[in-house]
């Protein structure tokens, strides 16, 4: 049985006190803390962007995407796509395809964060917010 | 674009270039490190590398379901995807994980310095609309107009490189960058590639606009929340 002098301990001078200890988790704290706020800001802005942009979006794609001569401008595509598809049907199906993205982004953080998601409960209830109403338009 | 990764990104892009380089405090708050715009162009860079990750099989999803609603279909036809998840399905099917993942290339090149302009014009403007005097709170349509100033900045010098993207996750069968680019080159010259910048300029103005207002009225209610402030 090894004698208790054959481990070298570090001398208790050289151990953090428990202040500093405190401390330093305090601080690992609200910087992890920060971080998932910045999350939370950001998924808030983004539903927030999705709201307004993305019908400009689509309008973006068509053309970009458009043999040359389909469409004549972007006032045509919104046209077209309106007298052929519908108003809230483009707007339902983009809008649906984007809340996954939200959705997605928010399972991944969560994994991340496993324990310590509690912040990003807010941001949930806005899903399924513009999941009901999506739901409600192309029920 | 997803915002939230990209704003986390950001974050972490900003702690990582302050551990890096010396950041001098701003004399107002000792507690906030004032970054120099090149720093907030590198943080911003930086803020696209896990994005791309993730969006750029989202895109590609995106773009083929944006287009396929323009698809005259016969009596009885259905459209060829029932939704994302199918999207992804058939891509898988048809090509593996290489189909699902085409454009990848094109999204970090659109996403990353996209994203380096984006933030760097962002902080010049919320800079140069900080007041001198009191206490130096920038105003919400102050906040908006720096959202909307950074949305153009960042489409301005990377549409021609989304315009390749999107042809190319749009396209169907195997199909390559450069093959892509010489397509484009010879029917439309130059102008080919900005096919739809008038639409995303004009979005830019309102989208950036409530994305920040979003940012910030959620970074408002969290600190009302969790430190107190009134």
């Amino acid at each position: 049985m090894p004698s208790s002098s054959s481990i070298s301990l570090p001398s208790k001078d050289s151990l953090p006190t428990k202040e500093e200890l405190k401390q330093d988790v305090e601080i690992a704290t609200k910087s992890t803390f920060q971080s998932l706020r910045a999350l939370v800001a950001g998924g808030v802005g983004g539903i927030c962007a999705v709201v307004v942009g993305h019908p400009f979006d689509l309008v973006k794609v068509r053309l970009q995407t458009a043999e040359k001569g389909v469409y004549s401008g972007a006032m045509d595509v919104v046209r077209r796509t309106i007298a052929r598809e519908g108003l809230a049907r483009v707007y339902i199906s983009t809008l649906q395809l984007q809340h996954s993205y939200v959705l997605f982004t928010n399972y991944i953080f969560q994994g991340l964060y496993a324990g310590v998601s509690a912040p990003l409960v807010g941001v949930t209830p806005m899903c399924k917010f513009t999941y009901m109403f999506y739901q409600s338009f192309s029920g | 674009m997803i915002v939230a990764v990209s704003f986390w990104g950001y974050d972490v892009g900003k702690q990582i270039v302050s551990s890096f380089s010396h950041t001098p405090t701003s004399s107002s708050s000792s507690s906030t490190p004032q970054f120099s715009i090149a720093q907030i162009s590198t943080a911003g860079l930086l803020s696209a590398v896990p994005m791309t990750l993730i969006t750029a099989p989202f895109e590609r999803v995106k773009v083929l379901l944006q287009i396929q609603g323009q698809k005259v279909l016969a009596p009885g036809e259905k459209p060829k995807y029932s939704g994302g998840t199918d999207v992804v399905r058939q891509l898988y099917r048809e090509g593996g994980l290489r189909s699902v993942f085409r454009g990848s290339v094109m999204t970090f090149a659109r996403d990353g310095p996209g994203s380096a302009a984006y933030f760097a014009m962002y902080e010049y403007v919320k800079r140069k609309l900080t007041p001198k005097d009191g206490d130096g709170k920038l105003s919400l349509t102050a906040i908006m107009a720096a959202g909307g100033a950074a949305g153009v900045a960042m489409w301005i010098p990377v549409f021609p490189v989304d315009t390749v993207k999107s042809r190319l996750q749009s396209a169907e069968g195997k199909v390559s960058i450069s093959g892509t680019i010489r397509e484009i080159y010879g029917k439309g010259g130059l102008k080919g590639f900005f096919p739809g910048i008038g639409p995303a300029l004009a979005r830019a103005v309102p989208a950036n606009a409530a994305t920040f207002l979003g940012v910030e009225l959620a970074h408002q209610g969290m600190r009302r929340l969790f430190d107190g402030e009134k």
